[in-house]
């Protein structure tokens, strides 16, 4: 009896020490002072006097991150950086959303083309007319602009297509780039010929680029001639369902031709790339950010990007846009330690370590990077302004791109007919239009 | 008289107070958020400043009615409740059976056949969801194709996805289930199976008439938890379908958190926690005294 | 005895060679993700990617250095084990506490508790998470160690109270009886009595907990959201990218995650069946 009391008293002396050791290495989190924020101006220039600690959520991981991240520290060493990580679509909305429902919301986070249902519950800060604002371009702030008011800073521009292989195309003697899709299907047919797998893409339900290349062929269609239908769709002039089934229809022939399969459905990104990089797969579906992944698993792939063309000849097009910006939480306890990160992400040296990693275009006026040469063949389509990315602009953004997407999942595994994909986004855009 | 009520309820406290700890803080976890749920199940709360109203049942109706997300997941879910529950029975019953007979390295069998369900079921589901892509890498397809069969998509086909899931459950699960199954065998008294083989049993009468009614005790907590556990299940589901393709494979979970947080609609969300709560209630309350009476009839 | 132990100890071993067999095979093909798995740690991303299943053409260490960097290691290995030691300590005291009244005396109340605690493992607690942020945040307990353990205490005590009140009731009543004649306080019986005889259960009780403790992910990535806080399973986690994972890395980390549990779990995995042996299985 003596000796187990003894034991437990030695446990819980040990569990004591322990304890107060774990308690006394926590973040002081309970230390966030708040008399910094009523004295200081509203530009940020001021420094941040007292030790402050601030969440970032992010969408990108820490290994894309960590450079800014140290790079920041070094120029604001007062203000420690609690790094949040959620994992892009979902695992990152659920995280956001749950903290801010609960009124914990990080401080700084990332918001993307679902940044509306932040805006609209409050939880951006505007930040219209501070001086760092003005190191973008206007395009770019427009991204995450509305009735004047400014939501966030962008970081990246983003573009994706077709990827190919070249070695392959050559072995297979496919002519690039495509002029419409006609010659894409012949270069499927040809890659088939020398027994390769013309086109992987992730068509999981975790990474959804079942829809990449249907968006591309909708693009090619339709966008290039209607530069309304965003702003119809969201007034109500116009339908998904006029508007997409036939660009659908004519993607769904690629389905028809043994081209798009239901297996796609049970690949994620990690699988197709190996099967990419492996070379046993000619053609995907892959943007900026894939070409450093890629290079990295086999340094002698000799691929490029081309964009996709759809039915007329020469309709080319892109999926391209303003990706993430940064935005303060407007509730934050920490306003202007958080808009000191925005301040530095403004600038090259916040910016230009995450380019790297994401070989991504920027906005900063004047600032000159570099694009890995994989991306040259498609710049030109670009600078076109045949790049496009219309949930963006959509009102209910979120509602409708979760509908689609499981609409084409349905459809691709012979569940849903193409035609009903349109209306089916359509009554999501009106039950979440009816709150 | 009243002093000896006085005196017993004062003996009452004297045990009761040994409960408190456990139930102030299985309270604030477990039961409080339940109950906040309940509430927020009878507004139309969706996230924004605190202006919400209350709308009686309408999440409740609305979340059956508008659409059939909530419907399709339940479906799901309670058939991969009850088939693992099933073949968790069927498998780990002999699987026990032969871990505690005279066969050597039996510790060892048993911890390997345990130990599927020890890591996380994050790491668990990334694992298998790269062995099963249909892609020409995966592992197990790569393994049927040195038998000569094409590549299987596992994890995009609609019925293949569930097929996938109860699999990778049961790879999981039944080693941590024969344990429970062990522990009971080993309890049975040697008494019962000498009187059997004196009366003439051979093994598999032995099984029948002596093992199987004895293990109604294993079987009843074993039958609890993988019900419990499988209408609650998401992590290893969405690790390796996403719920899909589209929403071939929702869970009960998935549509919740989908629904109610991505897409804001929290109050019927919530109106669907508290279904699933009370679904699982009713199903275990039914289950709980089926086996009961079972295991009165043994007594 | 075992069943067939009985039937089978004077026959010949060839039914027990064959059964061997079967059941080592059968091992053999639910280990072999684990060989996936590991085996591809020690590769190159190359070697890794052209060649998955094979042996690795060159054994390299440097996936788990880099990981052993990028997920801090040292840090969020201590970081689980003080949750993880502190939840299991404070679990067995708690909860023993709980079940001794429960499972002895059979009031009203004490049959409403069984209850309420068993409907503890019907709470779906990925449904309730906004209302349990609620409740953390009112508590101040986001982003603390003393929050979560106390979140993973109080959610724990379903199955524990459970696996300690099926135990309770097997302890034959008479010594506490005596001690009770004796003029003990309840309190004092569980302490000196009760809780030594529980052994075999609290060893079952402490390796179900650390092992439940020691994996959680939603809880620990909602609420220890400080860079110092956390946990190995949220250091992988951090680093799967949709876009451009480092897979070898990544598996790397999940090895280093799963291989302190499993060598806890090698030491004591003869506790769990020993445990509800002696009593929780018996109803």
């Amino acid at each position: 009896m003596k000796n187990s009391l003894k034991i437990i008293s030695s446990l819980c002396l040990t569990g004591a020490i322990l304890f107060s050791v774990a308690c006394g290495s926590q973040s002081n989190s309970s230390n966030t002072t708040t008399s910094s924020t009523g004295t200081q101006a509203a530009t940020s220039t001021v420094a941040v006097e007292k030790p402050t600690t601030i969440r970032l959520l992010s969408w990108w991981p820490q290994s894309q991150m960590q450079e800014s991240l140290d790079a920041f520290s070094k120029v604001n060493p007062n203000i420690t950086i609690d790094f949040q990580f959620g994992q892009t679509g979902d695992p990152y909305n659920n995280l956001a959303k749950t903290q801010f429902a609960a009124g914990e919301g990080p401080d700084v986070f990332v918001i993307g083309s679902n940044w509306k249902d932040f805006q609209k519950a409050g939880y951006t800060l505007d930040i219209a007319g501070k001086p760092f604002t003005s190191n973008f371009s206007d395009t770019a702030l427009k991204a995450t602009n509305l009735d004047g008011k400014q939501y966030g800073i962008p970081v990246d521009s983003w573009f994706s297509g077709i990827f190919i292989n070249k070695d392959l195309a050559e072995q297979a003697g496919v002519k690039l780039p495509f002029n419409s899709l006609d010659d894409f299907v012949a270069a499927c047919d040809a890659f088939k010929k020398i027994g390769v797998k013309p086109l992987g893409v992730a068509g999981g339900a975790k990474s959804q680029d079942v829809w990449r290349f249907a968006y591309c062929e909708i693009f090619s269609d339709l966008y290039n001639e209607n530069t309304t239908f965003d702003s119809d769709i969201n007034s109500g002039k116009t339908t998904f369902a006029e508007g997409w089934t036939p660009a659908l229809k004519n993607w769904y022939t690629l389905v028809d031709k043994g081209i798009y399969t239901s297996d796609m459905l049970g690949m994620d990104v990690a699988q197709v790339d190996a099967e990419f990089t492996t070379g046993k797969v000619a053609m995907t579906y892959g943007g900026n950010w894939s070409v450093d992944g890629w290079k990295k698993a086999n340094p002698k792939l000799n691929i490029t990007m081309i964009p996709w063309a759809g039915v007329k000849p020469g309709s080319t097009s892109l999926m391209a846009g303003v990706g993430m910006s940064w935005s303060v939480n407007a509730a934050s306890k920490n306003i202007d330690s958080s808009i000191k990160w925005l301040e530095f992400m403004s600038t090259p040296e916040g910016l230009l370590p995450l380019q790297k990693k994401l070989n991504c275009g920027i906005f900063l006026k004047g600032v000159k990077y570099d694009l890995a040469p994989e991306l040259n063949d498609a710049l030109t389509t670009l600078a076109d302004g045949k790049g496009f990315d219309p949930w963006a602009y959509w009102d209910n953004s979120t509602a409708v791109q979760n509908e689609g997407m499981l609409a084409l999942q349905q459809v691709l595994s012979g569940k849903m007919k193409i035609e009903d994909v349109g209306a089916a986004m359509d009554k999501a855009n009106k039950s979440a239009t009816t709150k | 008289m009243v002093n000896l009520k006085i005196k017993q309820i004062k003996q009452e406290l004297s045990y009761e107070i040994l409960v408190i700890p456990a139930v102030v803080l299985f309270t604030i976890f477990s039961v409080l958020p339940l109950l906040g749920g309940l509430f927020l199940s009878f507004t139309d709360w969706d996230g924004l400043s605190f202006n919400f109203k209350f709308v009686g049942i309408e999440n409740y109706i609305n979340a059956f009615t508008v659409s059939d997300v909530f419907l399709i997941s339940f479906e799901h879910t309670l058939f991969i409740a009850a088939v693992t529950t099933i073949l968790f029975t069927i498998l780990a019953i002999p699987l026990a059976v032969i871990l505690d007979s005279k066969i050597p390295f039996t510790k060892f069998f048993r911890a390997a056949f345990f130990f599927p369900s020890v890591p996380s079921a994050l790491v668990v589901g990334y694992m298998w969801s790269f062995m099963l892509s249909s892609s020409s890498y995966g592992f197990v397809n790569t393994i049927l194709g040195n038998f000569g069969i094409s590549p299987i998509n596992w994890t995009g086909d609609p019925t293949l996805a569930f097929l996938s899931i109860i699999v990778v459950q049961l790879w999981g699960w039944t080693g941590w289930h024969a344990v429970i199954y062990i522990a009971n065998l080993q309890s049975i008294p040697t008494e019962y199976y000498e009187a059997a083989k004196i009366d003439g049993a051979n093994i598999i009468q032995s099984f029948k008439y002596v093992t199987l009614p004895l293990l109604t005790p294993a079987m009843s907590m074993s039958i609890l938890f993988s019900i419990t556990g499988a209408m609650k299940i998401y992590d290893i589901v969405y690790a390796l379908t996403g719920g899909g393709p589209g929403t071939s494979t929702y869970v009960v979970v998935q549509a919740i958190l989908k629904e109610g947080i991505n897409l804001g609609k929290y109050g019927m969300a919530n109106a669907a926690s508290i279904v699933l709560f009370l679904v699982i209630l009713v199903i275990t309350l039914i289950q709980q005294k089926v086996m009961s009476r079972r295991e009165e009839g043994m007594t | 005895m075992s069943i067939t132990k009985m039937h089978y100890k004077d026959k010949k071993n060839v039914l027990g060679y064959i059964l061997t067999f079967v059941v080592l095979l059968a091992v053999l093909v639910i280990c072999m993700p684990f060989y996936y798995i590991v085996v591809n740690t020690f590769k190159t991303m190359q070697d890794a990617t052209f060649h998955p299943i094979s042996l690795p053409g060159r054994i390299t260490l440097d996936n788990y250095i880099n990981a052993l960097k990028i997920m801090n290691f040292f840090r969020s290995f201590s970081n689980n084990i003080i949750i993880t030691f502190f939840t299991v300590l404070f679990s067995v005291f708690i909860c023993s506490a709980a079940a001794y009244p429960i499972a002895r005396r059979k009031t009203k109340l004490n049959s409403f508790l069984k209850f309420y605690f068993v409907s503890g493992l019907m709470v779906p607690l990925q449904a309730i998470i906004i209302p349990l942020y609620l409740v953390m945040k009112s508590m101040h307990f986001v982003n603390s160690f003393h929050g979560i353990i106390l979140l993973y205490i109080g959610t724990g005590c379903a199955f524990n109270v459970f696996l300690y009140q099926g135990f309770v009731k097997t302890i034959p009543y008479d010594i506490e009886e005596s001690a009770l004649i004796d003029g003990c306080s309840p309190i004092r019986i569980y302490w000196s009595i009760v809780l030594p005889l529980m052994q075999p259960i609290t060893a079952t009780v402490i390796v179900y907990q650390a092992m439940i403790t020691w994996n959680d992910f939603l809880s620990a990535l909602l609420f220890l959201q400080s860079s110092k806080l956390q946990t190995m399973v949220l250091a992988v986690n951090s680093n799967i990218g949709s876009f451009a994972t480092d897979w070898s890395n990544l598996i790397c980390m999940m090895v280093l995650t799963i291989l302190p549990v499993f060598i806890f779990f090698i030491f004591m995995q003869k506790y769990i069946i020993k445990g509800l042996t002696s009593g929780a299985v018996k109803g």
